[in-house]
């Protein structure tokens, strides 16, 4: 059986955790790659590793976080105009409550799920 | 926003359920791609697709001979495929949702092949990020919350 080492790409670049995501797609796409290699900074920490999956589905389709900004906002607003015991300043919290009720839902699916 | 049309990779490659998968390897070598799309049979009949996942996950992972299997015992059949109008912020959440890499794109017939790696390269969300609330200002111009951040 062939090993992994043999068929393995060996031009392999890594990225710090703490770049931005426009320096990881900018390297990714200067060098060819769809992911890059998260160096560990000290001898216990592990490996880590971003994809252009990663991007995609975390970053370019990041609607819910400002989904839930726009509704705080517009909750504020409503409160101080119509009072904060009104049944549309309720309702406007009840709107952004079910909005991180959906944003927890997401972040505890994709803890079980891998982004590979 | 974008549009899917403006950054699917055009140059598509069908190929049928019924050839093996050694053929399908074959091919994919060859041209360079990652996944081949399935064409309907018949007009009613939906649209496939078969990754090098679905290759190297159901094949190659139990030592399968290729020669031996047919693409249509591994190929996703149907397969979730995208409006070429699309925008790509769109489209990047829909494969988020539903955990895919690539679909292809459909309007009266296949017009091409959009993936994660098309949005990486040529999309523009680094130089133009698009939050919820720019959509929202886009698709409801006349709102007034819209119209306050007019130029």
């Amino acid at each position: 059986m062939m090993k992994a080492e043999q068929i393995m790409t060996k031009e392999v670049v890594t990225i710090q955790g703490s770049a931005t995501v426009a320096d990881a797609v900018k390297l990714m796409k200067d060098k060819q790659l769809r992911a890059l290699i998260v160096e560990p900074r000290s001898a216990t920490d592990p490996y880590g590793m971003v994809t252009e999956t990663d991007i995609v589905y975390k970053v370019v389709a990041k609607f819910i976080e400002d989904k839930i900004e726009v509704a705080r906002e517009e909750a504020r607003a409503i409160c101080a105009a119509k009072g904060a015991t009104s049944p549309e300043c309720a309702a406007a919290w009840d709107v952004l409550e079910e909005l991180q009720a959906e944003a927890a839902h997401q972040r505890s699916k994709k803890k079980v799920k891998s982004s590979l | 926003m974008m549009k899917a049309e403006e950054i699917m990779t055009k140059q598509v490659i069908t190929i049928r359920g019924s050839a093996t998968v050694a053929e399908a390897v074959a091919l994919m070598k060859e041209k360079g791609l990652r996944a081949l799309v399935v064409e309907p049979r018949t007009e009613t009949d939906p649209y496939g697709m078969v990754s090098e996942t679905d290759i190297i996950y159901k094949v190659a992972a139990f030592g399968h001979d290729p020669k031996q299997m047919r693409v249509y015992e591994i190929m996703t059949k149907p397969c979730i495929v995208v409006n070429p109008e699309l925008g790509v912020e769109y489209v990047a959440r829909l494969f988020a949702q539903s955990r895919i890499r690539r679909a292809p794109v459909i309007k009266g017939g296949l017009l091409g092949i959009i993936s994660v790696s098309d949005i990486l390269r040529k999309s523009d969300f680094v130089e133009k990020p698009k939050s919820n609330f720019l959509l929202y200002c886009d698709e409801n111009p006349n709102a007034p919350e819209a119209r306050i951040y007019e130029d």
